[in-house]
């Protein structure tokens, strides 16, 4: 793949800062997209894990960095976009330019020992038990919580709220029997449906969700709430948007050329229950951009936000 | 839970590779010569270099921080035997008769016997783990957030009996680390504590930081301000190979001290110290030579390290079948599998078992070195004690820095390390000790967040906790621990 001769080689190592913990579900999907980009910018692109408040550290040291396009970093467009709302940092989408691999669904699970054999039947037994029934999330400033929220306030339900430090115990609790239901992102379930632990019954999308190793595709949850809206969580590589037009036009040139097909990321996302979406440029603000609304309100109701966010143009969905 | 022997052999394979025995090798010898060096204790030797073992594979980092454990725990007895100052607390047993028979010109006869009980003792619990941690594993995967509070608590008791000297300042301590358990969103509802609008502090104290600062920056901190210069008194160290018949002779005491050690590691929060100690104990009511325990006898050094290391494999059992360190150091080690990404706990015997087999097997690779390396190395390893103090001090704290900043890339962990140093040393210097606070620095945030679990799953019904019958034992057996020490104390007066 020696010299497909794009236009920006770069001389030294590129910096990508992942603002989380190593391991972590933006940790994986960054590495793995970095290996596909190294190949090629014939060039090392070293990831450096920087985690704490909420990912917000490490994009600042990305944003300080300055360095005319070497240092990048990578996460959650709702994490990004919302940073100014939530009174993290001081910086929003157009100061970024995005180049997205994968979008995770939440999905909504049930203990294997529970009698919920679909969706409609969770449902029904919501409706006919209200607060009773006991649902696993990582917390209020989890995706699992939204997702909950959302089919709450769709299907007018209520349930019986149990917090988790992360998606993964949330998930644990949930296939040991703790808890009945659990809405965290697919990529942190996969584990537990291909043993068997938990049932999953909905991908909170409007496309079933195939994951590898697993026969059945998991139905979408616009079969039993057709209206349901809903807003994948895009995650990616975000590049300072004053960085080198060369900088800029080869990674367009890259996404364009192989990670819109690269099968390499579309093996990743299936064996992680996500789902291979690369986009970048204005596509991807625009497929990103639900989310961070929803997000960004959400946290505006809950009176976590500093500011309104129709003071950075983002208006309620 | 299914016990086959195939998963134990699953991280045999890891094995294949000669760098896990090279990583284990490095750990032992980098562990021997920290807990030999007066004043770097075990627990500061693992927080310093949990840093670096960042960028290595779990199994690899686990085989070299195992190594640095046993090695810790066993290089502690050198200086005690020699100087009579324990390298590490947990060799604190090890000077009662250890240094007498250095005074007698039997050095090496000590830590000859000194490293052929460590290793005894080390192989006890390997085999004890082995076999015990699955099994506490499938027991606690029915542990539900109520139970996980009685355990919790039982952790936070202990601080109360295990602080040296005064009860009320171990307490005090723990306290401490409660608060700053504290600081941070609420784990429940994302509510700011004491974050002072400091993003760095949103998701709480770093750990490693507070801990590398407690144990090895405030230690460096009171080795300066102490003008006290180590008399040495030159020791030929000889004869280090024990007979035959000598080992066979303390094997009694060997194997009643194992059984001590490994019992009392595997309490939470108890760990090597107070393991040997008891051994000690042991030994002055049932040894044959009772009597003689102090002047300088073998028994008097094989039962407390013995016992030591034998706590080692016990105090990784709660650390990695309930995610509840056993002790200060396993509490570090922890932090060491965390950031691997790697969540200690019942889940990881069903996830990771290569991972777990794999710790089972650097274990037992680890004691095997410390024996080997104790007995071949033990002369050089005694000239340590002589090293001055203006090579010593520096070197650590470089260790000390770099590690606390590679841990996350953030120069605000180096304020927390500067901070706790200074904090831990202002405490020691008064008289408390820093364990208490880096057990309720893990163990508080552990115990909110279950109790407050609990409390939702069961809709706010306190009586949840002693209506399940595991929660309600665990939770006499925190009272027991509370209440029994001072009603025993006042039965006795009465007598």
């Amino acid at each position: 793949m020696v010299g497909e001769g794009y236009e920006w080689q770069p001389s030294r190592p590129v910096k990508l800062i992942v603002p989380w913990e190593a391991g972590g579900s933006t940790d994986r999907s960054a590495r793995t997209t970095a290996g596909i980009l190294e190949e090629y910018l014939n060039q090392r692109v070293v990831v450096v894990n920087q985690g704490g408040a909420s990912g917000s550290v490490g994009t600042k040291s990305a944003l300080d960095a300055n360095d005319g396009g070497m240092t990048w970093t990578a996460g959650a467009v709702k994490d990004l976009g919302t940073y100014k709302v939530r009174g993290l940092l001081d910086t929003t989408l157009e100061e970024w330019r995005l180049y997205l691999n994968v979008a995770m669904p939440g999905l909504v699970s049930v203990n294997v020992d529970t009698p919920y054999r679909g969706f409609g039947e969770l449902l029904h037994a919501f409706e006919a038990n209200p607060g009773g029934i006991r649902v696993a999330t990582a917390g209020v400033n989890s995706a699992g919580h939204t997702s909950i929220e959302l089919i709450r306030k769709y299907a007018g339900i209520e349930y019986r709220n149990v917090t988790y430090d992360g998606g993964n115990a949330a998930v644990i609790a949930t296939a040991g029997g703790e808890t009945d239901v659990v809405s965290q992102l697919s990529i942190e379930q996969v584990d537990m449906i291909r043993s068997g632990q938990l049932r999953p019954l909905a991908v909170l999308a409007d496309k079933p969700l195939q994951i590898a190793g697993v026969v059945e595709p998991i139905p979408p949850v616009t079969n039993w709430i057709p209206d349901f809206e809903s807003a994948p969580i895009y995650f990616g590589l975000f590049v300072p948007a004053d960085s080198p037009k060369e900088v800029l036009d080869t990674l367009d040139a890259i996404w364009e050329d192989h990670m819109l097909d690269s099968e390499v990321l579309r093996d990743w996302a299936a064996d992680n229950a996500v789902v291979f979406d690369p986009a970048y440029g204005d596509e991807a603000l625009r497929k990103a951009m639900p989310m961070v609304a929803l997000e960004a309100w959400l946290k505006f109701d809950s009176g976590e936000a500093v500011i309104n966010p129709e003071e950075i143009g983002i208006s309620r969905p | 839970m299914e016990l086959s022997f195939d998963l134990y052999l699953a991280g045999l394979s890891y094995f294949a590779n000669p760098v896990m025995f090279l990583f284990s090798l490095l750990g032992v010898f980098v562990g021997i010569v920290f807990g030999a060096l007066p004043g770097l204790t075990a627990t500061m030797t693992i927080a310093v270099f949990i840093p670096f073992t960042f960028g290595v594979p779990a199994v690899q980092s686990f085989a070299f921080l195992l190594g640095l454990y046993s090695g810790a725990v066993y290089g502690g007895s050198v200086s005690a035997i020699l100087i009579n100052i324990p390298g590490t607390p947990s060799a604190i047993a090890t000077g009662f008769d250890g240094y007498p028979m250095c005074r007698q010109g039997r050095a090496g006869e000590a830590i000859g016997i000194s490293t052929i009980a460590s290793g005894l003792g080390g192989l006890f619990s390997v085999v004890v783990l082995t076999f015990a941690a699955p099994f506490v594993a499938s027991i606690a995967l029915q542990f539900s957030a109520e139970e996980y509070v009685g355990i919790t608590l039982i952790g936070l008791s202990i601080i109360a009996i295990i602080s040296p000297g005064s009860t009320v300042k171990g307490l005090m301590a723990g306290i401490l680390g409660l608060a700053i358990g504290t600081v941070g969103l609420d784990p429940i509802g994302s509510f700011p504590r004491m974050v002072f609008n400091t993003p760095e502090l949103f998701d709480g104290v770093s750990e490693i930081p507070v801990m590398i600062g407690m144990y090895g920056l405030s230690e460096m901190l009171i080795q300066i301000s102490d003008e006290q210069h180590l008399k040495i008194v030159s020791q030929k160290v000889k004869n280090v190979l024990p007979s035959f018949r000598t080992v066979v002779g303390l094997l009694p005491s060997v194997v009643r001290s194992s059984l001590v050690g490994v019992a009392i590691g595997a309490v939470p929060a108890a760990g090597g110290s107070i393991a040997s100690l008891v051994a000690y104990g042991q030994e002055k009511r049932f040894s044959r030579k009772s009597d003689l325990l102090g002047t300088g006898i073998p028994e008097g050094v094989a039962a407390p390290e013995a016992a030591n290391n034998a706590s080692t494999g016990g105090a990784l059992i709660p650390m990695m079948t309930l995610g509840i360190p056993g002790d200060p150091m396993t509490a570090v080690l922890m932090g060491g599998l965390i950031i691997q990404g790697l969540r200690p706990g019942p889940m990881l015997f069903q996830q990771q078992m290569p991972f777990v087999s794999s710790i089972f097997i650097s274990l037992l690779v680890s004691v095997v070195f410390m024996t080997v390396l104790g007995l071949a190395g033990a002369r050089y390893f005694s000239r340590l004690i002589s090293t001055p103090k203006r090579f010593l001090i520096p070197a650590v704290l470089l260790f000390c820095l770099i590690g606390s900043y590679a841990i996350n890339n953030s120069m605000f962990d180096i304020g927390v390390l500067v901070v706790s140093g200074i904090v831990g040393f202002v405490l020691r210097k008064f008289g408390f000790p820093v364990a208490p606070v880096i057990l309720g620095l893990i163990l508080g945030p552990m115990f909110e967040s279950n109790l407050r679990r609990s409390l939702m799953l069961s809709q706010g019904n306190w009586s949840t906790f002693v209506i399940r019958p595991i929660s309600l034992a665990f939770l006499l057996v925190a009272l027991c621990i509370l209440v029994g020490p001072p009603l025993v104390k006042l039965v006795r007066r009465r007598q």
